[in-house]
């Protein structure tokens, strides 16, 4: 007995050795991939440092030349023709009546707008009719065409048409002497190119003059330093000093916030979109990545558009939209933005018109709303579910729906329960932290489709082994020695040399584990990498959504049965995923801000510009025809729509016509045995009743009903036989799997 | 049909009577029966009878029966409140099992014990390490309360 009991747990011991090796090394593998980041503390350290350094260096530079006396900085000379120049596109504001009209004083936020790009390089000046091309020509100056080429780098300056910038604008500064309100402002300039989905990211700073709404700075290319001593050259002559003295004690808190930053230990890496830190420092740390696209400098010339509101009204605004109370205040006026971005380097001049401004409170309660409709919608869909899955809770019930359409919805649930968590993480502030609620509710959401499917699976995996054997032909197996004699001849040659890929190849295709593990992988790569690009979430909607319920409708006509899911689910479930694609895809002013997708922009022919006009309302369609498919199957049968002779693949007929041995139809006794479960015999008599009554018309499908024959020829009453496979679907008798009844 | 069904099984049973066990409703309500099981003759229990109760739940035969022994017994799979550690009496249940089916598979159980699957791992452990022992134990606890 002993010796037998070691038996048995030797072969139990040995799969559990095998899998923990591959599974750890393919968690190392997956840990490699996802953080590999290796080193870059060490880097980040040095930057600060190095930040530490330059700023202070910059810093007694400047004070020294505020101050009159001898040092290294400069103050570059004003291109005089700039300001000519820009005012041909755009006028600067100038102090308002207090009683009648106000600018914001504070633009924190996000502007978006179309810039429309000038080349004013000198040649392509010179055949230019712009009523400003003098002006230009005066800028420009003698500048060198090929170094102007030099700077262009890769990105296709001229296509760009969209601009996106966020502006973090700061309070003003008040400096003894200063009588102008001067804030510094800072943040990111995305330029966008419509025909690829790439930015060309720009960095900003600038001051920003209260008074009259007037903003003032430069962008350069991530990567490069900018160095905000250089501002006062850019604003108007009146403010300069003003200006430099204002930068000044904004160069002093930077270093302060370096230094705590250091001596914190914090080093944070996060420079994504509202940077915590000012961004020269964040700046620093990125310079080991390097010019990517090309480099162009540029001088920002912005003006907010003046508001019809009194000054009043606006500093109540102004102080409702930072700290809400609730308290009622003037209508928001639109914020506008006009600008000019102006680069000598590359001979370029974008003209910025009427971009819209979103201020940053606006945008987090514009978050904070989507937070809430969204985890709404989610509970509703949660509610569906559990309501189905009471529904189909049996075994009958769970072999009448696809696995595939719960395992495809719970991988669009965990994509977006990532993808929830990824932007309320990254997007740091408070009110993002809402998207917590979604993203949890789309937690549990996959969490129950998930463990669904896998009881699915439990429940089909047997009972689709057991339908699969019949259908092998009979006839094949004597072709089989003959195909396998050549085999041998063949097979040395190959085994000689087998590279690395084959035996890879197949060792994929016969371990199950491999392919498990390979399979995981691929997901797993697969779902970090939609959330990061935006075209391959698209592709990942559309896939995903449009395999919703193709699975159900193809089970449901292989198995001859149609499924086992309520309308209310299948309608409310569409509609509630139809709302995040379609939020996302067709609302012009959603939380992320994805363009609306109206068509394909053929570049090359004009005349098909909007060919395929709002794919996402035809995948809608496409869904909601395939529910209407999936309901119609339920009331005229799974086939309804395929021609006879594809209907009815693998069903067994639970019901055949059984010879009946008794030779004499009117005796008494005459049954087919007893039925294994209620124990009474089975009789046919049911039949004959009904003969009687019908005149024979239902021979065929009636009376045959109060019998079922199960594949291993077992034979019960249909009665009895569906009530156990609503419990179990295993054969009474013999414990094999059986199909549905 | 729950009723239909052990009243049928009552009228087998009289019948075609196993050969070591019988059972039968205590009272009026067919729901409660009594069985007694005689040990098995190759097994440290012969000599012994062993009283069961057996409880049909309202949706026989798609629910299995409980079965408990009310006779105490020094068994790897019966612990001292008489419950069965029994496949068939839990998730191996199927309706085409009858009372005498199971009584019978009982039966066998008290011959062959299963150690691997143990409701009194003390009994298990002796059982598998010190045969002898385990088998006076059984044999003296017959003496003491099955007969």
């Amino acid at each position: 007995m002993d010796r037998n009991d070691e038996n048995d747990g030797q072969p139990a011991r040995i799969p559990q050795q095998r899998s923990s090796v591959p599974s750890f090394l393919f968690l190392i593998f997956m840990l490699f991939i996802l953080t590999n980041h290796t080193g870059d503390e060490f880097l980040a350290r040095n930057h600060y440092q190095d930040a530490l350094q330059s700023l202070n260096y910059q810093l007694s530079n400047f004070t020294a030349w505020l101050n009159g006396t001898e040092s290294n900085f400069t103050m570059p000379d004003r291109n005089a023709a700039a300001t000519p120049l820009v005012g041909s596109f755009m006028s600067f504001g100038s102090h308002l009546n207090s009683q009648w009209a106000s600018y914001f004083s504070n633009v924190t936020g996000f502007a978006h707008g179309e810039i429309h790009f000038f080349n004013i390089t000198p040649p392509s000046l010179e055949s230019a009719t712009y009523p400003w091309r003098t002006h230009a020509e005066t800028f420009m100056g003698d500048t060198n065409m090929t170094d102007l080429v030099g700077h262009f780098g890769s990105w296709n300056w001229t296509g760009s048409d969209k601009i996106s910038w966020s502006i973090m604008d700061r309070a003003p500064i008040s400096v003894k002497g200063v009588t102008e309100k001067i804030a510094m402002v800072h943040g990111r300039i995305d330029v966008r190119h419509p025909a690829t989905s790439d930015d060309m990211k720009l960095d900003f700073e600038g001051v920003h003059f209260l008074a009259n709404g007037s903003i003032y700075g430069f962008a350069e290319p991530t990567g490069r330093h900018i160095d905000i001593r250089y501002i006062p050259a850019f604003v108007p002559e009146a403010f300069q000093n003003d200006t430099a003295r204002t930068i000044e004690p904004e160069l002093m808190s930077r270093i302060n916030k370096v230094k705590d930053m250091i001596d914190a230990g914090v080093i944070d890496q996060d420079s994504t979109s509202m940077p915590k830190l000012p961004v020269s420092v964040t700046l620093l740390t990125v310079l080991a990545d390097g010019e990517s696209q090309g480099g162009c400098g540029f001088s920002v010339y912005a003006q907010i558009a003046p508001s019809e509101i009194p000054v009043e009204d606006m500093e109540d605004l102004e102080d409702e939209l930072q700290k809400p109370t609730g308290r009622w205040t003037v209508k928001r006026p639109p914020l506008k933005l006009n600008g000019v971005l102006l680069s000598r380097e590359c001979g370029i001049l974008y003209n910025l018109h009427d971009a819209e401004g979103l201020r940053s409170q606006l945008f987090f309660r514009k978050v904070a709303t989507y937070a809430g409709i969204s985890a709404f919608v989610y509970l509703v869909q949660l509610l569906l579910l559990s309501r189905q899955v009471d529904q189909s809770r049996t075994p009958a019930g769970l072999s009448r729906v696809s696995l595939w359409t719960f395992l495809t919805q719970s991988i669009v649930d965990s994509v977006s329960f990532a993808g929830h968590i990824t932007f309320a993480i990254i997007a740091n502030g408070r009110p993002s932290l809402s998207l917590v609620a979604p993203a949890f509710v789309a937690c549990v959401l996959f969490a129950f489709e998930s463990q669904h499917a896998i009881l699915i699976n439990q429940v089909q995996a047997p009972e689709d082994a057991v339908v699969l054997p019949p259908p092998r032909p009979v006839q094949q197996e004597p072709s089989l020695p003959s195909q396998t004699v050549p085999a041998p001849t063949t097979a040395p040659p190959q085994s000689t040399g087998p590279t690395f890929s084959s035996l890879l190849f197949r060792h994929i295709r016969s371990d199950p584990q491999a392919r498990i593990w390979l399979g995981m992988f691929f997901f797993l790569t697969f779902i970090v990498r939609v959330i990061v690009t935006p075209s391959l979430a698209l592709v990942f909607v559309a896939s995903m959504y449009s395999l919703f319920w193709l699975p159900q409708i193809i089970r449901s006509v292989k198995k001859g049965r149609s499924s086992a899911l309520t309308a209310e689910y299948l309608i409310g479930t569409s509609l509630c995923r139809l709302f995040h694609a379609l939020y996302f895809l067709t609302c012009p002013k959603n939380v992320l801000d994805v363009e609306p997708r109206r068509g394909y922009r053929v570049v090359n022919q004009p005349d098909l510009t909007y060919t395929l006009l709002g794919w996402i309302w035809y995948l809608a369609m496409f869904i909601f025809l395939q529910v209407a498919v999936i309901l119609l199957q339920q009331r005229f049968g799974p086939a309804f729509f395929l021609p006879k002779r594809f209907a009815r693949a693998q069903v067994h007929d639970y019901h055949p016509a059984l010879p009946l041995s008794v030779a004499d139809p009117e005796a008494p006794d005459e049954s087919l045995g007893d039925c294994a479960i209620c124990m009474e015999a089975i009789h046919t008599e049911d039949e004959k009743q009904l003969e009687h009554v019908t005149g024979g018309l239902l021979r065929n499908v009636g009376a045959r009903r109060s019998y079922s024959l199960a594949p291993c020829q077992h034979l019960f009453h249909t009665e009895c036989l569906e009530k156990w496979l609503a419990i179990k679907n295993i054969c009474p008798h013999c414990r094999r799997p059986l199909p549905p009844l | 049909m729950a009723l239909k069904r052990i009243n049928k099984e009552l009228i087998d049973l009289g019948r075609d009577p196993p050969s070591s066990c019988s059972a039968g409703p205590v009272g009026d309500n067919m729901f409660s029966w009594q069985a007694t099981i005689m040990g098995p003759t190759d097994s440290p229990y012969s000599g012994g009878v062993f009283f069961l109760t057996i409880t049909f739940p309202t949706d026989y035969p798609f629910k299995p029966p409980k079965v408990s022994f009310r006779t105490k017994i020094y068994h790897p799979n019966i612990n001292a409140n008489g419950s069965i550690c029994l496949d068939i009496l839990r998730d191996q249940w199927s309706p085409a099992l009858t009372i005498s089916k199971v009584l019978l598979s009982i039966c066998s159980m008290l011959t062959d014990p299963n150690p691997d699957d143990p409701l009194v791992h003390d009994i298990a452990h002796l059982y598998k390490t010190d045969r002898t022992r385990y088998e006076a134990t059984a044999r003296e606890w017959t003496r003491k309360y099955a007969t």
